[in-house]
């Protein structure tokens, strides 16, 4: 694994700056418009199809871009057997678009062959940490590469809960080797709804490891607040987004948007606004 | 507990109401165990609901929002999702027989409503046939420069993106009138309901989306050069149920049409 990963490295430049969530609603803007974007996070999931307008698009636009690839089929966690068909798939994308990263979630997603097709957050025990590392280790195995790890939000904890959230990541990227994906919103998120520092998850976090970071949009529910992917990213993100890039450095960074998805131009905005704090903080590096 | 009985405890609790959450999930500061764990649930459902709408637009217009809503959400409860990929969600497994389309057919409050069944099964054609692998055309110069006797031990095949179809509903029309809004429609304008023999292939030319109404002389060539081993095969099982058809022109007819683009 370690020498594809060196070749890879001294060939392409790390990713940087600011990049968007590619949506199908606006694969015409971008091929017809070659709008200034610095990379583009496709969804793997939505390419797992054998043929079709799908990877006809993406195939184009990754001529234009840099391409990350993000999924939410993996199901790390699961107890159920790694699908060996899914990691076949993204192993033939990979090959085919290279994309600069590959991510998917802490968390797990079916269990006896039933798929919650969700993201459901671990029990933070020394069982799953063991059981989840080993699966990330056979994953990049699998795939000859590092993959990054992102953390979820959550709105439950567990009875059986042995550690904090923090502690298991940061173990998980440390015994399986794997980088990281730092979402800003689902911290901040998990962090109203269980009522925790979110500077404290940031702090414990392995900051050389975190390879690109997440920022998007919820909706607050009074009770709790929920992680919708529909809104603009909310001022206490960006804040706690702030705190992130001193405390960790300037990182490429994603404006995700899946529900009620905005013109174009809209997650172009929200892009220039990440991208001024990274430019700030590595101007002041 | 153990990751395992979490794990199943958890499942349980996305498709059933009923279980003892505080078992393994704890309060929050603001909310119960219950309240906490009905996120989930909500999103798992209102994702499976979303996914249903998006393969089966006009199911939800024939039968309207609330009522499709209504439909899914029973599906739902007793279909959980049986792969990683929502997009596949209430796909046919042989084994479970447990197609939305099985479904609508068994649904006593549209026993009514023959069709239905049929409609949905032409959604979930186009659907699969959206994401199917992409065909070339027919090497047409590979194919003459065989001897014509080398023809008959070939086996010809359909695009990969196609499947094909027969109803005694007129489900091309059904769906073809409900791809309009209804002030697009004339109102004077319906489909009648006449129960027949209608044969269809749902298929992908490029990336052009196709619905074709075939004849049952060209769909039935279709489905025997499917079944069949060879080319030879294939003529020697479709005489014997048509014996008068001219298969040269009837060969040529579906190569000029797109519907067959390779061989082996």
């Amino acid at each position: 694994m370690s020498s594809i990963l060196t070749k890879r490295s001294s060939h392409t430049p790390p990713l940087c700056g600011a990049g968007l969530g590619l949506r199908s609603v606006h694969y015409q803007t971008i091929l017809e418009t070659l709008p200034n974007v610095n990379w583009f996070e496709a969804l793997t999931d939505n390419y797992m199809g054998s043929g079709g307008l799908p990877l006809h698009y993406l195939e184009q636009i990754s001529e234009h871009y840099p391409i990350t690839l993000h999924g939410v089929g993996l199901s790390l966690g699961s107890l159920d057997p790694l699908n060996t068909d899914y990691i076949q798939k993204l192993k033939q994308l990979i090959q085919r678009f290279q994309p600069r990263l590959v991510s998917d979630h802490l968390c797990w997603s079916s269990i006896d062959g039933i798929h919650g097709n969700d993201l459901f957050p671990m029990p933070y025990t020394e069982e799953a940490l063991k059981h989840i590392v080993e699966r990330i280790k056979q994953v990049q195995d699998a795939l000859g590469q590092r993959i990054l790890i992102e953390n979820v939000s959550s709105y439950v904890t567990y009875q059986s809960d042995e550690m904090t959230e923090w502690t298991f990541l940061a173990e998980v990227v440390k015994q399986a080797d794997c980088d990281l994906l730092c979402d800003v919103n689902n911290i901040y998120v998990s962090a109203q709804n269980h009522q925790f520092d979110p500077l404290v998850y940031l702090r414990a976090l392995p900051h050389e490891r975190i390879k690109e970071i997440h920022l998007a949009g919820y909706e607050d529910e009074g009770s709790h607040l929920l992680d919708t992917h529909g809104d603009v990213v909310h001022p206490p993100v960006w804040k706690l987004y702030e705190q992130a890039i001193e405390m960790i450095g300037p990182v490429a960074t994603l404006i995700e948007w899946d529900t009620n998805i905005p013109t174009f131009s809209t997650l172009q905005q929200e892009a220039k606004k990440a991208a001024l704090i990274l430019e700030q903080f590595d101007a002041a590096a | 507990m153990q990751l395992r009985e979490v794990q199943g405890l958890f499942m349980d609790a996305m498709y059933r109401e009923s279980i003892s959450t505080e078992k393994f999930i704890k309060h929050s500061p603001k909310r119960s165990a219950d309240e906490c764990l009905a996120s989930y649930r909500g999103s798992v459902r209102g994702g499976l609901l979303k996914a249903l709408q998006d393969i089966y637009p006009v199911m939800n217009k024939l039968l309207g929002e609330h009522a499709f809503e209504g439909l899914s959400r029973k599906y739902i409860t007793s279909n959980p999702s049986r792969s990683s990929n929502i997009a596949e969600y209430s796909s046919y497994l042989s084994e479970l027989n447990d197609s939305f389309a099985d479904f609508i057919e068994s649904f006593t409050p549209l026993k009514n409503y023959h069709y239905m069944a049929d409609v949905a099964r032409l959604e979930w054609s186009w659907h699969e046939v959206f994401n199917e692998a992409d065909n070339t055309p027919l090497n047409l110069e590979q194919l003459g420069l065989m001897a014509p006797e080398q023809h008959l031990k070939l086996k010809f095949k359909r695009p990969h993106a196609s499947r094909l179809l027969r109803s005694p509903w007129p489900i091309h029309q059904i769906w073809t009138f409900n791809q309009n809004s209804p002030s697009a429609n004339d109102q004077n304008e319906s489909v009648s309901l006449i129960n027949g023999d209608y044969y269809l292939l749902v298929w992908r030319q490029g990336y052009e989306m196709r619905i074709d109404s075939l004849s049952n002389i060209e769909w039935g060539f279709l489905h025997q050069l499917e079944r069949s081993t060879c080319f030879s095969h294939a003529i020697e099982q479709f005489l014997q149920s048509h014996p008068n058809e001219n298969i040269s022109e009837l060969f040529y007819s579906v190569i000029s049409q797109g519907w067959i683009v390779d061989f082996n």
